[in-house]
């Protein structure tokens, strides 16, 4: 079988396919099994605070899509590391780890505890959960706010590499990239959902309680693939793309649109053993047009562009 | 998720109802529910509870209510017509020595598959119209109303006693809990959800207390005086 691997920020991983975090819970729910087959997998934001999220309808489907508004419900990052975590170790895939706040300071906070707690490799700053009412669903779009909470996060978590997960829409790309650049990221993960709604024709209002909430689904893969090839011009920070990828050759297409991994977000939710079966028919597909492994295509498809 | 394929397929008169079976029998308990999908669209599966499992003939039976994207595509559904299934999923209702049961449209299938499997007091169900009513009537005794002397006030009329399991539209359960007093009342309680196992947190219900559980892993039942039902109106 040809090999998948890929060598991102200093880590091996024995495919692209990452779960992003959100659709997989805290993992709890997936079999070892299952998560033994993909590259990685990201636990749900956790916040400094409890967080209850938002209330039902939480939820609307949108036929090529699905609309969520689930408001990043944790029980605080203290009950998380205590009390869910070490049912999850030793992990079965890579780990990442994603963390959500409102403010530089709440960021620096979670991140010097976890520099010292073991069973990760991988830390995400969610700078861009469309569906909360405080400041989180604004920082990635803000330069100044990204170059604040990565200066302050680098300062104290050095143990492993940081990337951060910023929102489809973002006035001043360029800059936002370039805050990231300068303050050590080590890696992007772009994009979280875009802002979406529904509205029910029959009762006058919109389908979920909060209105609008992240989007996300095969509708939304070509605007996203631009938007991470666009990304790619402007750095050569690794990227996790995501948004969109839902069959085993999107795996291919956001790796030629400019990511290094690629998530799959709404599959996940659908149905996680159909992820896991995601990098073997990938594999396939290699093998049977004569490609050694993910790299000679990759050289082979971007020759032009890679040297 | 797995296949299976349509045996048969019945529809109400006014196809506002549909019945359909599928191949094959996957040990499911009533009050249990599978995620559905047909084909490539819509790419998220739907909930639906388990109208009855039919060990004898080798099928699993579902209710369908046309008024979204999946359910209006089964109006065209035909036998062999291939589905995608993930379960039996949630928790089975427990069960209750001489429950009344209490159902409000498409609310009837997991009562159905109960009231089948395990009896019942009373059996109360709610209809629209006089089609989906004639097309439901099919257990001992069902008091069915229709049209504007909605479920609850018939309940209630009949001084009932004793625990009561109901499923159907929120605010019928919402009444119910609020209103009735001769018993417990244990709701099964219908929200949207996109995975079915409990990772998404989707179908989220809030308890009193203040607890977050959600339909699919800690449901569909909640006793109803739990329930936290302005925040899930």
């Amino acid at each position: 079988m040809a090999n998948l691997t890929r060598e991102v920020m200093g880590i091996t991983f024995k495919n692209p396919v990452v779960i992003p975090s959100g659709p997989g819970g805290f993992g709890l729910e997936m079999e070892k099994d299952v998560l033994s087959k993909i590259g990685a997998f990201t636990i749900k934001s956790v916040t400094l605070e409890p967080k209850e999220g938002n209330p039902s309808p939480r939820l609307v489907d949108a036929g090529y899509g699905l609309i969520n508004s689930i408001g990043l419900q944790n029980p605080g990052i203290k009950t998380f590391l205590n009390t869910i975590y070490p049912k999850l170790l030793p992990f079965p895939t890579k780990l990442f780890f994603s963390i959500a706040g409102n403010s530089p300071c709440e960021f620096r906070e979670m991140a010097a505890v976890l520099n010292g707690v073991e069973g990760f490799d991988l830390l995400v700053l969610n700078l861009s959960c469309p569906n909360v009412e405080d400041a989180n669903t604004l920082l990635g779009a803000n330069p100044e706010s990204v170059a604040e909470i990565l200066k302050q996060v680098k300062t104290v978590f050095t143990t492993r590499p940081v990337t951060v997960k910023l929102p489809p829409e973002i006035p001043d790309f360029p800059s936002v990239i370039r805050a990231c650049e300068n303050n050590g990221a080590d890696g992007l993960v772009l994009f979280n959902c875009i802002t979406g709604a529904r509205f029910d024709i029959e009762t006058g209002k919109p389908f979920l309680k909060r209105t609008y909430g992240g989007y996300s689904g095969p509708a939304v893969k070509p605007i996203y693939l631009r938007k991470i090839h666009l990304a790619r011009q402007l750095t050569k920070l690794p990227i996790i793309g995501m948004g969109g990828a839902y069959k085993w050759d999107d795996i291919f297409e956001y790796l030629l649109a400019g990511a290094e991994l690629v998530g799959f977000g709404l599959r996940t939710m659908v149905d996680p053993l159909e992820v896991a079966e995601l990098p073997e028919k990938a594999q396939s597909w290699l093998c049977k047009h004569g490609f050694a492994d993910l790299t000679d295509y990759l050289l082979k498809t971007r020759k032009g562009e890679l040297k | 998720m797995f296949k299976s394929k349509i045996k048969w397929i019945k529809k109400s008169e006014n196809e506002a109802l549909i019945l359909i079976a599928l191949d094959g029998t996957f040990g499911s308990l009533p009050g249990q529910f599978f995620m559905l999908k047909s084909g490539d669209f819509p790419v998220t599966p739907r909930p639906f509870s388990v109208y009855f499992e039919d060990e004898i003939r080798g099928e699993t039976l579902f209710l369908l209510k046309p008024r979204g994207l999946l359910t209006e595509e089964a109006l065209s559904w035909q036998i062999g017509h291939e589905l995608k299934l993930k379960g039996p999923l949630g928790n089975p209702i427990p069960v209750i020595e001489g429950a009344n049961l209490v159902a409000g449209g498409s609310g009837y299938a997991p009562l159905h598959f109960y009231g089948s499997k395990y009896g019942y007091k009373n059996f109360y169900l709610g209809t629209t119209s006089k089609e989906e009513a004639d097309f439901l009537n099919n257990l001992p005794n069902l008091k069915i109303t229709c049209g504007p002397l909605v479920v609850t006030e018939r309940f209630f009329q009949d001084n009932n006693e004793g625990a009561v399991i109901a499923c159907g539209p929120t605010p019928m359960l919402q009444h119910l809990s609020e209103q009735y007093h001769g018993g417990s009342v244990y709701v099964s309680i219908e929200e949207r959800m996109a995975c079915g196992t409990g990772m998404c947190e989707g179908c989220a219900v809030k308890l009193k207390s203040g607890e977050i559980k959600f339909v699919c892993k800690d449901g569909p039942l909640f006793d109803g005086k739990e329930v936290d039902w302005q925040w899930l109106t």
